[in-house]
């Protein structure tokens, strides 16, 4: 059992938020590799998302150009919550509010015994003032992080952008205002061009990259995550097999996401969690005990 | 519970840019799609991430066939890969259909694929169709004929004029029309399929269905990527669809 915000897990991978949209849709796959799931970013209004496009597939990397197409909060509270109970794993619900006065608007929800809600950031297919994503603002992160954590008495995980200048005083700030765990990190904003209509494949211009391809960039800001604060790090971003996994928890991440693998085999979970078993076994190592542990090799 | 299951390619025949190919199940796997359906495809190619959404040609107890337009990275791969992974039978397929008269297929190009699957089914059920094929390569649909549709007759309109009819997609669908059908099934572009749908007497065809497709991630219900929208509605083309019936309401069903 791996112990994770205070809850004993049965394994410490995880489904990332916007990978499954609906909690119906989960009964597709085997949940018997995960420890829990996050479900898709609900914001206050329902929001039917960006024009299509909104997939593409990229080399190694997919884009999306979702843009937190969801319920909205009334239906989420009426429809999925009473559902919560009979999910067969933990469940993280994720929160997206655009401002102070939407943290006001989500008190229903803080009000329900919830395990623990992660709060939505860093979404790169929404727009926060000047196109920027609210956690490359650390002011106005700070006072969004601060207005739930005074109104939710779970355990509260804040997912970070991983376009930052400076993540680590970032992580410190949202630390200092009692965030109890950091979701490192949301999908890199790019860019995919249509060089026979010469003009960008998505109507947004610029969409979420995840896949293979932003592993290393993840492992480096899981890295820089873990040398900066204590609370455990979730680790969302590029992970295809067992051996990125294990790369991952070895850069700090005490859990990990798989994501848009998912799409690419449904049964990817059962592979790496048999691979970091083999693993782990192998080198006589427990999960815990390799949390961080490729720090100690460059100390 | 999700199925991703390896199949070997056994045979091929490639025409310019079209492929058509049939695997043969592994020992003790068979799976099961209706006319209509569609798998997510995989390659072993680590460079393509994403598997594509690929209508079943056709599909018995010895193995599985897919018609593919070579388009971009992913579709050639899938053409030029002996080994192919399957997720699925995905989305859900043709019904009935509820209407009397003759069964009035229309298919643009790549499209023929469902519809095909569709037709071995009408033919065991010795049902009366008409099947109209619109191409843009006249002499390419004259080799697929010769090649591989030998079971049932097709009429084609070519933009080239290079086989049977000279005409667009609006030429095939106003020709279909016009032979007194009772119901139509369509897999074709989405504006071609509009364009045909618009000229519809709807107290003569009362069963109308239109198999869709778009750019997906995951193929079932997942990732809400596949938003499309058709004859005014938006629809999630994997979840709602690929196959939208309009019966004698004018309504988008599922």
């Amino acid at each position: 059992m791996i112990r994770f915000l205070d809850k004993e897990l049965s394994t410490p991978l995880f489904i990332s938020s916007g990978i499954v949209a609906e909690l119906d849709t989960f009964k597709d796959l085997s949940l018997e590799p995960y420890g829990f799931v996050i479900l898709k970013t609900i914001t206050v209004k329902p929001r039917d998302g960006n024009p299509p496009p909104r997939i593409w597939d990229g080399r190694c990397a997919m884009f999306n150009s979702i843009g937190l197409a969801n319920e909205g909060l009334k239906t989420f509270l009426e429809h999925t919550l009473p559902k919560l109970e009979d999910f067969p794993l933990p469940v993280v619900v994720s929160i997206s509010p655009f401002s102070l006065s939407e943290v006001e608007e989500f008190l229903p929800l803080f009000r329900q015994d919830i395990w623990a809600i992660e709060l939505n950031l860093s979404c790169p297919n929404v727009e926060h003032g000047h196109n920027r994503l609210i956690s490359q603002d650390v002011e106005f992160s700070r006072k969004i992080v601060s207005k739930v954590r005074a109104n939710f008495r779970g355990k509260l995980i804040v997912k970070v952008s991983p376009e930052m200048d400076d993540l680590s005083t970032l992580a410190m700030a949202l630390v200092d205002e009692g965030v109890d765990a950091l979701d490192v990190a949301n999908t890199y904003p790019g860019l995919v061009l249509d060089v026979e209509q010469i003009r960008p494949i998505f109507p947004r211009i610029f969409a979420g990259v995840s896949g293979p391809a932003i592993l290393p960039l993840t492992l480096k800001r899981i890295w820089e995550v873990y040398e900066s604060v204590d609370v455990p790090i979730l680790g969302s971003g590029g992970v295809l097999n067992w051996k990125d996994a294990i790369s991952m928890a070895l850069s700090g991440a005490a859990v990990v996401g798989i994501g848009s693998a998912l799409y690419r085999d449904p049964h990817v979970g059962n592979n790496i969690w048999e691979g970091i078993k083999e693993y782990l076994s192998r080198k006589s190592l427990s999960w815990r005990g390799i949390v961080g542990l490729a720090h100690d090799a460059v100390q | 519970m999700l199925n991703k299951t390896l199949v070997r390619k056994v045979e091929q025949k490639q025409w310019d840019d079209l492929a058509w190919f049939r695997c043969v199940w592994a020992e003790g796997v068979k799976l099961d799609p209706k006319p209509g359906q569609f798998f997510q495809i995989l390659t072993n190619r680590d460079d393509i991430f994403l598997p594509r959404p690929i209508s079943v040609f056709y599909c018995d107890d010895s193995g599985i066939e897919f018609l593919v337009r070579r388009r971009g990275r992913g579709s050639a791969a899938i053409v030029d890969s002996d080994e192919l992974f399957l997720i699925g039978p995905l989305g859900n397929w043709f019904k009935g259909p509820e209407a009397n008269g003759k069964i009035g297929l229309l298919a643009g190009g790549v499209g023929l694929a469902p519809l095909n699957f569709f037709i071995r089914t009408c033919l065991s059920a010795e049902k009366e169709f008409v099947l109209v094929w619109s191409v843009r390569d006249g002499k390419q649909a004259r080799k697929v004929i010769s090649d591989i549709l030998t079971y049932y007759q097709i009429e084609v309109f070519s933009e080239d004029g290079m086989f049977g009819r000279k005409g667009n997609g609006i030429d095939a669908g106003e020709y279909i029309l016009s032979l007194g059908i009772g119901c139509l099934y369509m897999c074709a572009p989405l504006a071609m399929m509009e364009s045909v749908y618009r000229m519809v007497k709807r107290d003569r065809v009362k069963d109308v269905q239109c198999s869709l497709e778009a750019n997906m991630a995951c193929g079932w219900g997942a990732c809400k990527g596949c938003l499309t929208e058709f004859l005014g509605r938006k629809l999630y083309v994997c979840k709602d669809g690929p196959i939208v019936r309009v019966l004698g309401d004018d309504k988008v069903l599922r």
